[in-house]
């Protein structure tokens, strides 16, 4: 039967949403550089604090065939907590995720697929970030794993969803009404794919803004970048490419050293060539709404 | 004696007559044996069937199988020239050189980039035309919807600027079917009806209702990395004098739409809202395109064998029953995809329905016509050749269709049906027939693939497909014959061959019913 085209579209566009789920979220994630005198932004939780954060989203995803559109809609939610263990003496933070919650739905012409999450909530896995919210070391965790179901791709780490927890901040004081750019680039396995991603990001402190009672910094990111991958899947050739945009808004509690919300955007335009045992190459555009929220803050001391 | 003999004539031909008012499928016929069924399964999936890719010159063996077969029952040919295949050209396309694209106004010349701006269509002319543009709405001229973009415009020796897909798209109660496409939508299909009033190229943009900015790029080699593969198959579409078509990015229309005073979004608006075209000629500008493909044609098959009706008027009505009997070829040569469920069985199960309504002399009033078809896992070729180029019989004489695609795998007694909705009648004919099989019957529960079937729901024809599950096996090396069950397949076989008698026989014919969504 054909579903072999309708299902591996269904495959691939599980799995590019999967991909970017994760670049949606790694959007978010901070491009920051530097600037002259003015706020030095770092993270500065103490041992023994507990955060709790909510991220959810959508990705609208569309895929052209044949004249004919396929459109897939997810809808994603998870809520985890990070505790402070301890403080190392290159003042990294060495934590523990908690995940508390999570959901994804996928709704597509052929139906909804509603992966029972349930096996890895209270899931628990080791993260050690620096100071400027590089993400150090990561144990635990390719263990925990969701099962997106036979025809969405199998299994998927979890990790690709809890990538930046932290956030980068700028390595230079910076000061409101200053731009600055960076640059980001990574490999990473994905849907049985090397990806690889470029992105260029423009960054501007745009003034301050109260979020809970916090003062904040509110930033403004805008990025863009190119995807390329390749690879083997259920025994096709895989090619990959796509061209991302995104926009980003984000708080940091400067004074408390935490970063309280995130807003991010983004759009891709993307092609996949798919070869063995057959051939079809596919356009597809993908949208990624999301939203990251301190829920939970330390208690205050 | 005389009038005796007279008497005993009436009354013979009366009770020919009753008799033939029975439901022949009462008469229960000889079936195919399972061992029989075994044997077709084994050699369709066998090795050196290598998969049975379209075009493939396995495929073309399994083709001759199943002619032999049909000719072994008796069943006419029906395919071309008094034979039982039904030969139709699928192309690999590749870009060739050179591809290009300007705006051309009074004072200035305007280049825009091959990928980023505009793409060639896979069934674009090889030559270089410069024209003036007309924007003509969607480019669709629908008689039966009282709709037509080309109305009060000359496009002749121009090129139109239109709009991906069909007006009124996401309004379920839209003339055009609701939300689902008509055919009208397809890029072919609008290049045909431009050919038809005279333009010489078509500008297909992406409608505002749809999130693509750039031209979806369908050429590999135009990617940052080549891939190895990925080079497109299309079913060759029977076009005559073709013409200059491209698909451009938003940009590049509004280009064009600049100074017109007008948006895309505005025009996709104002055409949709009171479904009345809004064409005109874009002043000032002229288009210089060029697109340059090359083809690999290869060609392929169908084979078609019919079971002649027996009443003289019915017989020109038919049941189809059909299966791809195409697969996945192999990877790399070397690892052999053997497609047993998918779909060795289902071609086992025509060849079964056929040998069994063929050899007992049920006689059907209506003619049965027995399809296999090619190219299916390319994207439905084979089924799509026929109902949009080549039926054998007029659609509106097609009564029913009943597709059988992965039947192989029931060892309890289950069989999932897919498209009982798009007839009422047909789901009560075959739940009744099915009484003497005893299948449990379920509606598919993954409604993710439409195989053939769905080339004749799109032409109104209903048409139900047979379907044992889907499993770990599918789509890959590991769908060996070995784990098909033939008293399974021979099952659903006795329940094919029972709905379609019925249906051949019902003054009756059951009618269609368009599904809403979808
Ligand atoms: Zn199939
Ligand atoms: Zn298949």
């Amino acid at each position: 039967m054909n579903s072999k085209n309708r299902n591996r579209y269904i495959a691939i566009s599980s799995m590019i949403l999967l991909l970017f789920i994760l670049w949606g979220c790694a959007s978010q994630k901070a491009f920051w550089g530097s600037a002259d005198s003015g706020f030095i932004l770092n993270y500065r939780m103490e041992k023994g604090d507990i955060l709790q954060y909510t991220i959810s989203g959508n990705v609208n995803q569309s895929m052209e065939m044949m004249g004919q559109s396929i459109d897939t809609k997810t809808d994603f939610l998870s809520k985890y907590s990070i505790k402070i263990n301890d403080i190392n003496q290159q003042k990294n933070f060495l934590t523990t995720i908690t995940i508390d919650d999570m959901s994804i739905k996928v709704n597509s012409q052929q139906g909804v697929i509603n992966p029972d999450l349930s096996s890895i909530i209270g899931k628990k896995f080791g993260l050690t970030a620096s100071p400027k919210g590089k993400e150090l070391e990561y144990s635990g965790v390719d263990s925990i794993t969701i099962n997106m179901g036979q025809m969405a791709g199998g299994k998927q780490s979890v990790k690709n969803y809890f990538r930046d927890v932290f956030t980068d901040l700028p390595k230079k004081p910076v000061k409101i009404g200053d731009t600055w750019t960076s640059k980001d680039e990574r490999t990473e396995p994905q849907g049985g794919m090397q990806v690889h991603m470029v992105m260029d990001a423009k960054h501007k402190l745009l003034g301050y803004e109260e979020i809970d009672g916090m003062a904040c910094l509110k930033i403004e990111t805008k990025g863009k970048g190119t995807l390329d991958g390749s690879g083997e899947r259920n025994g096709a050739q895989l090619s990959f490419e796509g061209d991302l945009e995104t926009k980003s808004t984000w708080f940091f509690a400067y004074k408390k050293g935490l970063l309280v919300k995130a807003n991010s955007d983004s759009f891709m335009e993307a092609t996949i060539a798919v070869s063995g045992p057959t051939d079809m190459t596919i356009p597809m555009t993908q949208e990624t709404k999301s939203g990251l929220k301190l829920i939970s803050p330390p208690p205050k001391k | 004696m005389k009038r005796a003999t007279i008497t005993s004539i009436i009354i013979l031909i009366f009770s020919a007559l009753i008799f033939a008012q029975q439901p022949i499928a009462e008469k229960e016929p000889a079936y195919v044996s399972a061992e029989k069924i075994a044997r077709h399964l084994a050699f369709l999936s066998s090795d050196a069937m290598k998969g049975r890719n379209t075009p493939s010159p396995e495929l073309d063996s399994a083709a001759v199988y199943i002619a032999g077969e049909f000719a072994g029952y008796g069943l006419k040919p029906a395919g071309d020239n008094g034979t039982y295949f039904q030969k139709f050209f699928v192309l690999h396309s590749r870009l060739g050189q050179p591809n290009a694209f300007a705006i051309i106004t009074d004072s200035s010349e305007t280049a825009f980039d091959i990928k980023q701006d505009f793409v060639p269509l896979h069934f674009s002319a090889n030559r270089q035309i410069v024209a003036p543009v007309v924007f003509a709405g969607y480019g669709i001229t629908a008689a039966k919807y009282n709709y037509d973009d080309y109305n009060g415009i000359d496009v002749r020796g121009k090129i139109v600027l239109i709009f991906t897909h069909e007006p009124q798209e996401k309004n379920a109660n839209s003339v055009f079917d609701g939300e689902k496409l008509t055919d009208f939508s397809k890029p072919v299909n609008k290049a045909i009806s431009a050919r038809e009033h005279g333009a010489a190229g078509m500008i297909v943009v992406t409608d505002p209702n749809h999130r693509f900015r750039r031209p979806p790029n369908p050429w590999p080699s135009l990617m940052r990395i080549s891939p190895k593969g990925g080079i497109p198959l299309t079913l060759e579409e029977r076009m005559e004098n073709k013409i200059v078509a491209v698909r451009t990015g938003k940009n590049l229309a509004e280009f064009l739409l600049d100074g017109t005073g007008k948006t895309m979004a505005e025009l996709q608006t104002l055409i949709d809202t009171g479904l009345q075209p809004h064409s005109f000629e874009i002043p000032g500008k002229k288009i210089k395109m060029e697109t340059h493909l090359n083809y690999d044609r290869k060609p392929t098959q169908n084979v078609v064998g019919l079971l002649e009706g027996s009443d003289p008027l019915l017989k020109e009505e038919v049941i189809i029953i059909g299966a791809h009997y195409d697969h996945l070829g192999t990877r790399n040569d070397t690892i052999i995809y053997n497609g047993a469920d998918d779909n060795a069985s289902g071609t086992v199960g025509i060849l079964t329905v056929a040998e069994t309504l063929a050899e007992n002399n049920l006689h059907p009033r209506r003619s049965i016509l027995f399809c296999a078809w090619a190219g299916e896992e390319k994207g439905l070729f084979g089924s799509r050749y026929y109902v949009d180029s080549a039926p054998v019989f007029p659609l509106e004489n097609t009564v029913a269709n009943m597709n059988l695609d992965m039947i192989g795998r029931n060892d309890s007694g289950k069989v999932e049906l897919e498209g009982l909705y798009s007839s009422a009648e047909l789901a009560e004919i075959i739940n009744q027939e099915n009484e003497g099989v005893g299948l449990k019957i379920v509606a598919k529960k993954s409604s993710a693939g439409r195989s053939d079937h769905a080339s004749f729901l799109r032409k109104g024809v209903p048409a139900v497909e047979f379907f044992t599950g889907f499993h770990p096996d599918y789509h890959q090396p590991t769908d060996t014959a070995e784990k098909c069950f033939p008293e399974g397949i021979a099952q659903i076989c006795r329940l094919v061959a029972k709905v379609s008698l019925r249906l051949a026989i019902d003054k009756k014919r059951p009618a269609f019913t368009q599904r809403k969504e979808n």
